[in-house]
């Protein structure tokens, strides 16, 4: 499964899940669906994150070399 | 080991199970329908109540202004109170409609029946709410009216990846709980039509319609795709 360091770099930009999800126009339930690896975001949230955090999305979200 | 485990078990539930087709209580629901219906009718008002107090306790949450992971906190318990308010809502107008049902089909007790029609449209009237709660807990989502004519349709674009991802995995199981449920019922059904000598055809015909109008559904909404 997907891991990310979304919690991170929330902890980072000193944001909460409601905080982010407002700016990446999802719910607060799909950012902790993503942060408990629960949940592979599409490409377009991804990339809404990615521009977020001014941080490519492979910086962000990574597989297991087996997945790829 | 393991499969004479499973005989064993096997052996016994067939023992038990013959045992209990060839002494089965026939029930008598016409003798206890009244008390029945009432004590349906008890637990609509007790979870009507249950709900006036989630309906209470989302909206003063919704006013709740906190800030860092306290704010997280809250939107989650929000939800988890909606969702046992949505639980709350639905159970009833079914336990309501059940209850009418009864009341019709046995005892025909006039005050019971009229209750009945109250509690269920009651029951109807207050699912409007819970998209009215909805729209207040999300007023930055798009929710339709009850009223629209693609209400379902809006309701479920209304919703992000994620929570759609949350839904199919619930929609999922409750699908192969429906279709487990449904076939234990139309053999129990069959059962007790046997046992009694009260033919519940009808019934176990419906059930089987059911089965394959969902099964259907489900097919033709995939085929194509």
């Amino acid at each position: 499964m997907m891991k990310s360091r979304l919690k991170e770099l929330r902890a980072r930009e000193g944001l909460n899940q409601t905080q982010l999800a407002k700016l990446a126009k999802v719910s607060r339930q799909t950012i902790s669906l993503i942060e408990r690896e629960e949940f592979v975001p599409s490409l377009l949230i991804a990339v809404r994150i990615s521009r977020i955090f001014n941080e490519p999305i492979e910086n962000i979200f990574f597989f297991e070399e087996d997945e790829l | 080991m393991k499969l004479f485990k499973q005989l064993i078990i096997g052996a016994l539930v067939g023992f038990f199970g013959a045992l209990l087709f060839l002494n089965i209580p026939i029930f008598d629901l016409i003798k206890y329908a009244d008390g029945i219906v009432i004590g349906l009718y008890s637990i609509v008002v007790i979870l009507w109540i249950w709900g006036f107090i989630l309906h209470l306790q989302i909206k003063k949450l919704n006013n709740t202004d906190l800030q860092g992971d306290e704010e997280d906190e809250i939107d989650a318990l929000k939800y988890r109170k909606f969702s046992d308010y949505s639980l709350f809502i639905q159970s009833n107008s079914i336990i309501s409609l059940l209850a009418l049902c009864i009341v019709l089909i046995t005892t025909m007790n006039m005050t019971l029946i009229i209750i009945g029609i109250v509690f269920s449209v009651i029951s109807y009237l207050l699912m409007a709410t819970m998209v009215s709660l909805m729209q207040i807990v999300h007023p930055e989502r798009n929710i339709p009216n009850i009223s629209d004519p693609d209400y379902e349709k809006k309701l479920l674009d209304s919703a992000d990846e994620g929570e759609k991802h949350v839904m199919l995995h619930g929609l999922y199981k409750s699908y192969n709980l429906l279709n487990l449920v449904i076939i234990f019922s139309m053999v129990g059904a069959t059962i007790y039509s046997i046992a009694s000598g009260n033919s519940q055809a009808f019934s176990i015909t419906l059930m089987g319609l059911v089965l394959l109008i969902v099964h259907g559904r489900y097919m033709f909404s995939i085929r194509n795709k």
